[in-house]
């Protein structure tokens, strides 16, 4: 059985690493677009700027707070012990997942339907774990607990994106003086922000880089970090002013511009937290894959995450990014003028936030679904003019038309594999 | 691939378009206030230039009401109740269309207003521009307060203006009043048919300030959500 691994490792090992690099791309091309399209739709950010904020950002968030959803991908909703007779299943079965997940996602781009990464993945690997290998393979409460995380994440997303734009209301838009008040408060939403992400990166993410913190330590670096964020931001808000001729009924110009200052801080944490999360989908598999081939069969290997692998996760997002992603982040940027800075600071901070937590927590889960349920939440609190609930509807379909499609190509390519290696 | 990312639940906010009908309605009133000085002074040159003028604002009013009304399907969830807002805009386009037909009617009649009332008339007739005027006012304040994201404060301003409407539009029904009133000593002077028409005509400036008027009271209803 492990004479599969040995015979046909380097090519298994290579086939891995372009699939999980095609996952990546498709992540780049079109997930991206997804968590930094508020910013360039709020003209808080320049196209160039966003490519460059996701490619920073993106990257830091897969290497310092991706390792808990990476290692759920790649060991959390199979049982290890189940399949340490047979090793190379699980590389076929990943290799499987990433090619599934890629190729709908590909497919769905073409057609515009608005799929979650995440849900493909998610939905590959179990498929092919119950249908391939064996139902009581897949961990089922684990499993459980991610899709419920599905659902929980758009609504808290929206509670907080509600909260923070009712405060955004009493503290600044309903002020007399609102451009005033945005100065005031507006460093304290850029503090939030440095806060959560730190945070999390703090408690869960740098373990897996082999630096350890304590509760403490934790807290107080992150209160650090966060005042020179606020620091930083109120330097910046300082540079802004409001003797620039308003029309009248165009109070809130100044204001929107403050704003947009402070979207440039959440996008930053948008696309951290996008990194932290979704990246994981493509580096997972591709991680279980390499530690299977490199201990030579051993499924339960403990080993960290090798460097070259987050590599390749990067380096696809980058060039998704740069080939097809900052085309549709131009449509969006061109389509949208409802989402002004100050609700759409609203909508990526909360997103931004609840998928931080849900990555230090393990928890793979969608940034797109996220958003959604954050715009919504800016919406109820009677922030934006229209929201199209049959654009919404869609969203959710293609949510639940992901996971069985995901599963069954998965299932298809798990056995065209497994009969082309003869195992 | 496209503008198929999430951000398309963003629809198209009905608030631009409604500003847009408020300008031409804006547009409108001073127009007819042009066509009716020009009227008075018997200037039938100009007054068919102000007519042309105030046909085409209204049709343009009437294509932005029809892209308001085919924008706006069920599953739109928006931060206005959908019944208001559609309200609103029709009893908007009532305040183009008032000006029309009151700019039809002395057209095409050619109709010339008795020595003894014309001042009477004029400051009717102003009375209820005004009110058109204040209305538009109100509109342009809802717009504000969608960006502020209708607060208490603001509420309180709407309902300033709209109060000030209420005084205009009280203010013309008096001036109506009273030129009835001097029309009717004298009406007997005058070709039956003309004088009936005269009468419709200040029927029709009386409405064009009650809409005005409307458009204020469904303006408080559509924010006080």
């Amino acid at each position: 059985m492990i004479d599969v691994i040995a015979d046909y490792g380097h090519i298994l090992l290579i086939i891995g690493c372009f699939c999980g690099f095609f996952m990546a791309w498709g992540i780049g091309a079109n997930d991206v677009a997804n968590a930094m399209g508020t910013s360039v739709g709020a003209r808080a950010l320049t196209l160039g700027q966003a490519v460059l904020v996701a490619c920073i950002f993106e990257f830091a968030g897969a290497y310092l707070a991706g390792g808990e959803v990476t290692s759920t991908i790649r060991k959390g909703i199979i049982d290890s012990g189940v399949i340490n007779q047979t090793p190379e299943l699980l590389v076929f079965g990943m290799i499987a997942s990433l090619l599934a997940a890629g190729i709908w996602l590909l497919i769905a781009s073409y057609f515009g339907w608005p799929v979650s990464t995440t849900h493909s993945i998610v939905g590959a690997i179990v498929g092919f774990a119950a249908v391939g290998i064996g139902f009581d393979v897949v961990q089922w409460p684990k499993v459980a607990s991610i899709v419920a995380s599905w659902v929980v994440s758009p609504i808290m997303a929206g509670t907080i994106s509600f909260l923070l734009f009712t405060s955004v209301k009493q503290l600044i838009l309903q002020k007399p003086d609102p451009f005033m008040s945005a100065k005031k408060y507006v460093p304290m939403y850029m503090f939030l922000a440095g806060f959560i992400v730190s945070m999390v990166t703090f408690l869960k993410g740098l373990k897996h880089v082999g630096l350890s913190f304590s509760t403490s330590q934790s807290i107080a670096w992150s209160l650090v970090i966060a005042l020179v964020i606020c620091l930083m931001g109120t330097l910046l808000l300082q540079k802004i002013d409001n003797t620039k001729k308003e029309k009248n009924g165009a109070m809130f110009d100044g204001v929107e511009r403050i704003f947009a200052v402070l979207m440039v801080f959440t996008a930053c944490a948008m696309a951290f937290a996008h990194g932290s999360n979704d990246v994981a989908n493509a580096i997972g598999p591709l991680a279980a894959i390499v530690s299977v081939i490199n201990s030579g069969g051993e499924v339960a290997a403990k080993s960290i995450l090798p460097a070259w692998v987050l590599l390749i996760g990067a380096s696809g997002i980058v060039l998704g990014l740069g080939m097809l992603g900052y085309r549709v982040m131009m449509t969006v940027g061109r389509s949208i003028t409802e989402l002004t800075p100050s609700r759409g600071f609203a909508a990526e901070l909360a997103a931004a936030g609840t998928v931080v937590i849900a990555s230090g927590t393990g928890l793979p889960i969608s940034t797109t679904h996220t958003l959604v349920g954050a715009v919504l939440g800016v919406g109820l609190a009677r922030g934006i003019g229209a929201i199209n609930l049959g654009v919404v509807g869609k969203i959710i379909l293609s949510w639940i038309v992901t996971l069985p499609v995901g599963a069954g190509l998965s299932i298809l390519f798990f056995f065209a594999l497994k009969g082309f290696f003869g195992s | 691939m496209g503008n198929d990312t999430f951000l398309g639940m963003l629809a198209e906010s009905p608030f631009t378009g409604l500003q847009e009908h408020m300008k031409i309605g804006n547009k409108t009133s001073k127009e007819l206030q042009r066509f009716l000085k020009a009227v008075s002074k018997n200037d039938w040159k100009e007054a068919k230039e102000c007519r042309k003028e105030i046909v085409s604002l209204e049709n343009q009013a009437d294509d932005i009401k029809n892209s308001i009304r085919n924008n706006l399907p069920k599953s739109l969830f928006m931060s206005v109740s959908r019944q208001d807002l559609l309200d609103l805009v029709f009893t908007m386009d009532g305040i183009p269309n008032a000006a029309k037909d009151i700019s039809g009617v002395m057209i095409g009649r050619q109709m010339l207003i008795p020595e003894e009332i014309k001042s009477g008339f004029i400051d009717c007739a102003n009375a209820a521009i005004k009110a058109a005027n204040q209305a538009s006012n109100a509109v342009k304040k809802v717009d504000q307060m969608q960006r502020s994201g209708f607060s208490s404060s603001d509420a309180n301003l709407l309902e300033d203006i709209v109060s000030e409407l209420e005084k205009i539009e009280k203010k013309n029904d008096e001036l109506e009043i009273a030129l009835r009133t001097e029309f009717f000593k004298v009406e007997k002077e005058y070709p039956p048919v003309d004088v009936m028409f005269l009468y419709d005509v200040i029927n029709k400036i009386g409405s064009l300030a009650d809409i005005s008027q409307t458009v204020g009271h469904v303006l408080i209803r559509l924010v006080s959500k």
